[in-house]
């Protein structure tokens, strides 16, 4: 089959079954109860951030970093045949290995993996790996760093232009269009990284910045001992890590382009937005694609933004937004988790049998080439329930790190004070997240 | 009044004459039993069964007579075996000359006719799993069927088919219609339940593709040949179709 199938939202086809009301409604009331309760009852303390550090479990050797060669090279293969795949692969999407490799294996799994495992991106990496490979041939020279690149703002293009090309571009998931996008990506990471150095290139690298945050909701931490190339990891509860993360004001907006952009996904996928792009094909549905992605985002945005600004005044911190930043990263990973959870578990399957040819040439080197989809692998009652539990979930960690954050900033009165804004936009987000949800 | 009775009878007189000639020509066939040639220009009437005059054998010394046989070949087909008495098979192209044992054999389906052959053996296949009548009947030239003391000559057996398709009537039908880029009342989610047997007919004024994701229908649309989407909602979900060069979604597919 040679044509161009054209999919609404990256990859995949399937929709989830929209969550009955009864379901959402108890979700809905949950989230609220368990708000307010947090308002006062709660332990007035901070807390997590003594629970964050975890028990050791174990020194990672020296022998580590052979593992880690070992999977910064199949990364770095895995890379490049996806690259070639995107140019040289059939033009399908479906068919192709690049599609579903950039939208399930790499945006959901890699999520996904850093709230398991931690900072993992950071070790395995192709872009790490090969702006290290620079910065060993580049020639080093000290000036320093333009102020766009140092203050990490830059970082939110390429995680703009990945949801422009996931959620509006009508041809975002062509893998020849991914081919040049993941191109000119690595391209450009590596001409700043020869201007500046990888260190300071990082922060260009907006998938890592985001990888990085959701990393701190893991159960595993990694402290680098001062003896030499040795490292202990610890065991601490899931979550509570993320009391420790600090935000800058460019890490927040990718945050909360990360979130706007999941829930316009959501948002595109009701019948209400379906009836306003009915029947606009290519660049017309991309026009009003494009409008409905930068009014969602926006509107995330300025909630978050207007919450902040009235914090500040109620607790004369100026840096009220970013202090609180932190308890925005649960909530994204239970909109992740609640919109792409089935993606991943039944287009995922679609890696396993496109890596057995990537280039579609009749190959079969994993013997899983004909494998069809299993797309009955979980019920759909199950998906409902993962939804409403992530988005109610990431609700209430999210209240959680806020009132640590609150109680640990300031004294018990202004605390409570410092929660109302905070409490209104969660209230707000989980609501609109479930909302969406029953489509 | 006087002119008027007898205006009155004459006409009488004409309708009786009239109506007698009719009679008379009708017995005329039944006695002979040869019929002028037929013209064929409504043939394709005819294949869908739409004879209503028959050629009534019944004054014919030893009528013909048919009986069938029904092997099944167990993937959905049977192998029909015809046996005729005093029946001569004519070729179907046969345009003139109807003679009271000539002519070819009617195969009927469940009440429909879906072949028309001039050998004694045919091979039905695609059945959907169940029971069925199949009849076979004799058949004049000019595809009116013989008829013996009131009834059609024919012979029929009943198969039940297994291991061929497994519904035949879909549990839900739905209908789709594009005109000029458009769909007609706008975005359907139509809606059903797991394990219902669907169909959705999708008309379109110009030619192109329908495809439902993830069951991966594909199916050609023509002005006046609608595609017809068939499946099992065997997977729960939200699909959307769309049509393929025109690249925008023509309805949801909800199972739940």
């Amino acid at each position: 089959m040679t044509s161009l199938l054209i999919f609404a939202h990256g990859v995949g086809g399937r929709l989830d079954l929209p969550l009955s009301k009864w379901q959402v409604a108890w979700a809905g009331v949950v989230a609220l109860v368990f708000s307010f309760a947090a308002l006062g009852y709660f332990w007035h303390r901070p807390l997590l951030k003594k629970l964050s550090i975890g028990h050791p479990i174990f020194n990672a050797l020296d022998r580590s970093n052979l593992f880690k060669v070992v999977f910064r090279c199949i990364s770095l293969f895995l890379f490049s045949v996806v690259v070639i795949a995107g140019f040289i692969g059939q033009d399908n999407t479906v068919a192709n290995l690049a599609p579903v490799t950039v939208f399930v294996v790499f945006w959901i799994g890699m999520a996904c993996a850093s709230v398991l495992f931690g900072h993992i991106w950071k070790e395995i990496s192709p872009w790490e790996t090969l702006g290290k490979l620079v910065d060993r041939i580049r020639k080093e020279h000290d000036e320093p760093a333009p102020r766009w690149l140092t203050s990490g703002w830059i970082a939110l293009a390429p995680i703009s232009v990945f949801h422009w090309f996931e959620l509006a571009y009508h041809d975002g998931a062509s893998p020849r269009i991914l081919g040049w996008w993941i191109l000119i990506y690595t391209l450009g990471l590596m001409g700043i990284t020869w201007k500046w150095g990888w260190e300071q290139a990082r922060k260009a690298e907006g998938f890592g910045v985001l990888f990085g945050a959701l990393a701190e909701l893991s159960p595993f931490r990694v402290k680098e001992t001062e003896a030499h190339n040795s490292r202990k990891v610890f065991i601490r509860a899931p979550f509570v890590g993320v009391s420790n993360y600090e935000t800058s004001p460019a890490q927040l907006a990718i945050v909360l382009a990360a979130l706007g952009g999941t829930a316009f996904d959501g948002f595109s996928r009701t019948r209400f937005w379906g009836e306003i792009i009915f029947g606009r094909g290519k660049w017309e549905l991309t026009f009003f694609n494009t409008i409905g992605l930068i009014w969602i985002v926006a509107v995330v945005g300025v909630t978050y933004h207007l919450a902040g600004k009235l914090g500040s005044r109620t607790t004369g911190d100026s840096r009220f937004s970013e202090r609180f930043g932190a308890s925005l990263v649960p909530i994204l990973f239970g909109y992740d988790l609640a919109h792409y959870f089935s993606l991943l578990l039944l287009e995922g399957q679609a890696f396993k049998i496109l890596i057995s040819d990537p280039f579609g040439k009749g190959w079969d080197i994993f013997g899983t080439a004909t494998d069809p989809i299993n797309w009955t692998l979980i019920p759909s009652g199950a998906i409902g329930w993962v939804q409403v539990l992530s988005i109610v979930g990431g609700h209430l960690v999210g209240v959680l790190v806020s009132h640590d954050r609150g109680v640990e900033k300031f004294e018990l009165q202004k605390a409570m004070r410092s929660q109302y804004p905070m409490l209104a936009v969660m209230v707000l987000y989980t609501l609109f997240g479930l909302v969406l949800m029953t489509g | 009044m006087r002119l008027g009775k007898s205006f009155l009878l004459v006409l009488t007189f004409f309708y009786v004459a009239a109506c007698g000639d009719e009679d008379s020509t009708v017995k005329k066939n039944h006695s002979t039993t040869t019929v002028a040639s037929v013209e064929h220009e409504h043939e394709h009437e005819h294949e869908h069964g739409d004879v209503v005059d028959v050629i009534d054998l019944s004054s014919v010394a030893d009528p013909p007579a048919v009986s069938v046989a029904a092997t099944l070949d167990g993937e959905g087909g049977a192998m029909l075996a015809i046996e005729l008495e005093n029946f001569e098979l004519v070729p179907l192209e046969t345009k003139s000359g109807n003679q009271p044992r000539q002519g070819h054999l009617h195969i009927e389906l469940d009440g429909s006719t879906v072949a028309m052959i001039s050998e004694n053996h045919y091979h039905l296949s695609n059945l959907v799993n169940g029971h069925h009548e199949i009849s076979v009947s004799l058949s004049a030239i000019d595809h009116r069927n013989y008829y013996l003391d009131g009834k059609p000559i024919s012979d029929s057996v009943m198969v039940m088919i297994e291991g061929g398709e497994e519904t035949s009537a879909p549990d839900i039908s739905f209908e789709v219609e594009i005109v000029g880029g458009k769909v007609k009342g706008g975005l359907s989610r139509f809606e059903v339940s797991k394990g219902d047997s669907v169909e959705v007919i999708v008309y379109s004024d110009q030619i192109d593709e329908v495809h439902l994701h993830v069951y991966d229908k594909m199916k050609k649309v023509e002005p006046g040949a609608p595609a017809v989407i068939r499946l099992d909602a065997t997977i729960p979900g939200i699909f959307e179709a769309e049509l393929h060069s025109a690249g925008f979604r023509i309805f949801e597919l909800q199972v739940s």
